[in-house]
């Protein structure tokens, strides 16, 4: 996996401290620093358990990536060699100390893993990370897949060792959470810990004025800064990260003859095109692309360090065999491409006119003309806009806002045809089959959903007295309380920011009851400082801690509620006790268990009336939701002797009304069309919600041997 | 060595990272170099899951284009339809015919029904070369559902539509999976085999029954 293989990358190079805050698709670089650390470990029969000690790599899952960046950034002010990892929104987070630590430097290697999600897979944005590179004056490396993630995270360490610079290792989701074979260096368990100990013993804090951030400081390392970037685009140039591949035979006949073009691209986006220009090579019938190749040599120019720009790698690129044709290609944002124009412009601009040297009259395609701006790339896409090009059916059209609709209409209609019951490819359309919809869902038995249900059936009652509710959520499992028919989210913006944004919502819709929903993981990330705000601020809002003791969206990592680190125990810092420190003088907790008798009326009413108490209450108040999130192992101790009651549908009563899917949408339940019956699936959890929903009792729990 | 993308698709939590896994596994030791990707992330727990496997003697990137897959694992059969147009005409499939429904509120889900297995089974009968079993029996009747991956790729190397032999998944087994599931998985292998005509839904004159 790539992850995997930035992690091996980071620990082949005398790694010593690795933080992060969990987020899809980054998750699993830390996770894997933590598993060889659990290993190596266990092989130097040093069970004691202890994170920081002088064989072991001390591993954190921070409170949130601002913290994560600043312990690490400490660390390596001491001489050690640092990895930090987080989602590309966690760079936003982290962007404050990022900002000021480029005109400090740093001293021990600090590599900052940021992974982006272009289609969005699982984020908020489709923002693009190389832009912090030219933004923070940090070097981002860029890699195209799992072997060159490897290689490249060593060569990030040994760049940001010897220009004292933090580093941006920046992936996407099919990078991350793809696989290759990888070849990797023989680094022994005992040569990684022996390593470790030598390093260790020459980490240590000097004490120096240039740790401490001045604008008098500033202004002198300004200059500075600017002087490193532009030795280090020439290290860059010379690198063999950045690479041509010639891609057609020049030994069909003299090139001098051909014409040439040129493609620059970068990551995923390399073998796309690589195979994109194979399928069109092996495709006899398309005469034009034949004709192509007889006429042009291709090479493509690969670039692995997308800032600083490797201007004179490019140029040299550009002008041997001097390029016809120019051609960009690369996911999100076109920053090969402004770099590109920029240097031919500023090459231009520099050389004496009268010689036959400029680079004038070269045909160029990139995002501002052709290529999409948006969503994920895939051969698909790019084997027909590269043919468009030879085709040169193409209409120069610079009016951007017309083309960049179209293309990116073009790219929906290109793949995740996943809503679409039509076949794709035109055949075998004499039958229309109808494919099932899977949209991401709250689990089976998942505890939010009960949250959910309980305020939406409060919200209702208010309604009747015209008090419209406003029900604002955030980041994590529970975001998909949005989907209907829950539909309990009516704001959702980025981590930590329910809270604040049910604040301002309240201040301006009077007669409203606003409510933030928030899991507990973002309570600690992000949450705290806007509970201060509301309570000091005197607001009227209702927050909801969604408690399942784990970060569960992105596979139960530890936080400070869980009393668990990244390795070992730890003391529980209590959500309600936060809570009544900051003044929430209304804090409630309700404990859903998986086990509580949920399908009671009198056990569901307790709920609905403790909810609506606290809706009631004016002011700040709370309710903690504390339960098991399903898909975590729940001790054997812990089953209870309930586990042979199972809910179960009695056909005799039950009259097809829906209501219970309607209600809930618990993806158990299903009505059958075929039979007009509803039916309870496999994934039932026996968690009884569905029992108070059925207004014909014809859902129960029954002993079941 | 021949190409070989491969798709598998189906509902989360149904092994499909395990299964491409172990068959990335099987290609290493043959030589071969691998790409794949996988979707995982947002709540995938019964959504559409799919892997893209590619096995060749050249890197590659990890998504396979539009009619360029060599086979499919279709652990369910609406999940495998859905990649139909990735498949190449000579294409082979392999489908468990049990049909996982959804429930999210949609009209699409309340058509799709065991009318639209059949018509699906038909379709890749008529364009492809399949072989559809009711995996989910299977496993059942083996003693557990879990195994039910490992019996798709059994079956997959037993039919050649994986360049991999029986053999050669045995010793991937014995080498390389952990020893707790071991013997169960060898258990399935043989199971697999010997039983899955009993299973099949189509026989020998054609006609598709579930």
């Amino acid at each position: 996996m790539g992850n995997e293989a930035i992690a091996l990358g980071a620990i082949h190079s005398n790694l010593s401290v690795a933080t992060g805050y969990a987020g899809t698709p980054s998750t699993e670089v830390m996770e894997t620093i933590i598993k060889e650390v659990n290993r190596m470990d266990k092989i130097n029969n040093d069970n004691t358990n202890d994170n920081n000690n002088d064989t072991t790599i001390y591993v954190e899952w921070s409170t949130n990536e601002k913290v994560a960046l600043e312990n690490a950034i400490g660390a390596s002010y001491s001489g050690a060699n640092t990895i930090v990892t987080m989602k590309q929104v966690g760079l936003n987070v982290a962007s404050d100390p990022l900002m000021s630590l480029t005109y400090l430097g740093t001293n021990g290697a600090l590599v900052i893993v940021v992974t982006d999600d272009p289609t969005p897979h699982s984020s908020q944005t489709e923002q693009d990370t190389r832009h912090y590179g030219s933004f923070a004056n940090v070097p981002v490396f860029d890699p195209c897949d799992a072997q060159e993630a490897y290689d490249l995270t060593k060569y990030a360490y040994e760049i940001s060792g010897k220009y004292k610079t933090p580093v941006i290792l920046r992936s996407t989701t099919r990078l991350s959470h793809g696989y290759n074979d990888v070849i990797i260096d023989k680094v022994t368990d005992n040569e990684v810990i022996e390593r470790l100990k030598t390093e260790k013993s020459n980490i240590g804090f000097i004490k120096d004025p240039k740790w401490a951030i001045m604008p008098k400081l500033v202004s002198k390392n300004h200059p500075i800064l600017e002087e490193k970037q532009l030795k280090i685009a020439e290290d860059f140039s010379n690198s063999n990260f950045n690479n041509i591949t010639i891609f057609n035979n020049k030994n069909t006949d003299n090139k001098n003859n051909k014409k040439n073009l040129g493609i620059i691209t970068s990551g995923v986006s390399y073998y796309y095109t690589l195979e994109a220009l194979n399928i069109l090579k092996e495709d006899k019938t398309n005469d034009e692309f034949q004709n192509f190749l007889d006429n042009y040599n291709i090479e493509i120019l690969k670039i692995s360090t997308p800032y600083p720009f490797p201007e004179s790698k490019v140029l040299d690129f550009i002008k041997n065999n001097k390029k016809d044709i120019l051609v960009t290609v690369e996911e999100l944002d076109s920053v090969l491409e402004d770099n590109t124009l920029k240097l031919i412009g500023k090459y231009n601009s520099t050389i004496n006119n009268t010689n036959n040297n400029n680079l004038n009259n070269i045909k160029f395609y990139g995002k501002y003309n052709l290529f999409p701006k948006c969503g994920e790339y895939n051969v698909d896409i790019v084997k027909t806009l590269l043919n468009k090009i030879i085709n040169e059916d193409i209409e120069f059209e610079c009016n951007n806002n017309n083309n960049n609709n179209n293309n990116n209409n073009n790219n929906n209609n290109n793949y995740n045809n996943y809503n679409k019951n039509k076949m794709g490819n035109g055949e075998n359309t004499e039958q229309e089959i109808t494919l099932p919809v899977r949209l991401p869902t709250l689990c089976a038995g998942c505890m939010h959903r009960i949250a959910f249900y309980a305020f939406k059936k409060v919200a209702k009652e208010f309604k009747k007295q015209n008090i419209e509710t406003i029900f604002s959520g955030d980041i994590g499992c529970y975001t998909l309380g949005a989907t209907p028919p829950l539909s309990a989210t009516d704001t959702c913006l980025c981590m930590g920011a329910g809270i604040s944004l049910a604040t301002g919502l309240s201040r301006v819709n009077s007669n409203t009851k606003n409510i933030a929903f928030i899991g507990d993981s973002t309570f600690f990330h992000s949450g705290i400082p806007a509970v201060v705000n509301a309570v000091y601020n005197e607001a009227d809002v209702t927050i909801v801690v969604l408690d399942n003791e784990t970060t569960a969206m992105t596979g139960h990592q530890p936080h400070p509620g869980t009393g668990q680190k990244a390795r070992g125990n730890a003391k529980v810092i209590d959500i309600e006790k936060v809570l009544k420190s900051c003044n929430v003088e209304n804090v409630q907790t309700i404990d859903i268990s998986k086990f509580a008798n949920i399908e009671q009326e009198e056990v569901f009413n307790n709920i609905l009336k403790e909810c609506k108490s606290s809706m009631e209450y004016k002011g700040v108040s709370a309710i903690i939701f504390k339960g098991d999130c399903v898909t975590k192992k729940i001790p054997n101790s812990k089953k209870s002797k309930a586990k042979n009651l199972k809910v179960v549908i009695d056909e005799n009563l039950c009259n097809s009304c829906k209501l219970c899917i309607n209600e809930i949408g618990c993806p158990a339940l299903r009505y059958d069309s075929l039979n007009n019956s509803i039916e309870l699936l496999d994934s039932c959890t026996n968690c009884g919600l569905c029992i108070n929903i059925c207004p014909k009792g014809a859902l129960s729990k029954k002993l079941v041997f | 060595m021949k190409k070989c993308d491969i798709i598998i698709s189906g509902v989360g939590g149904q092994g499909i990272v395990l299964a491409s896994r172990l068959i990335a596994t099987m290609a290493l030791r043959k030589g071969y170099k691998i790409s794949t990707a996988e979707t995982i992330g947002m709540s995938q727990r019964g959504g559409s899951v799919v892997s893209n496997l590619r096995l060749d003697s050249y890197r590659k990137g990890s998504l396979i284009p539009k009619g360029q897959a060599n086979v499919i694992i279709g652990f369910e059969p609406a999940e495998a339809y859905r990649y139909n147009e990735y498949l190449n005409k000579d294409a082979k499939v392999l489908l468990n015919s049990n049909p996982i429904y959804s429930s999210s509120k949609t009209p699409e889900n309340e058509i799709y029904s065991k009318k639209e297995v059949i018509k699906i089974m038909e379709l890749f009968d008529k364009n492809n070369t399949l072989t559809s079993c009711n995996f989910n029996k299977m496993a059942l009747e083996f003693g557990n559902l879990k195994t039910m991956n490992i019996m798709m790729i059994a079956i997959a190397c037993f039919n050649n539509y994986l360049p991999f032999s029986v053999n050669e998944l045995n010793n991937t087994i014995k080498e390389e999976m952990p020893s707790k599931i071991k013997d169960i998985n060898l258990k399935a292998v043989e199971f697999a085999i010997n039983n899955f005509e009993k299973y099949a839904n189509i026989n020998s004159n054609n006609v598709i029954k579930i």
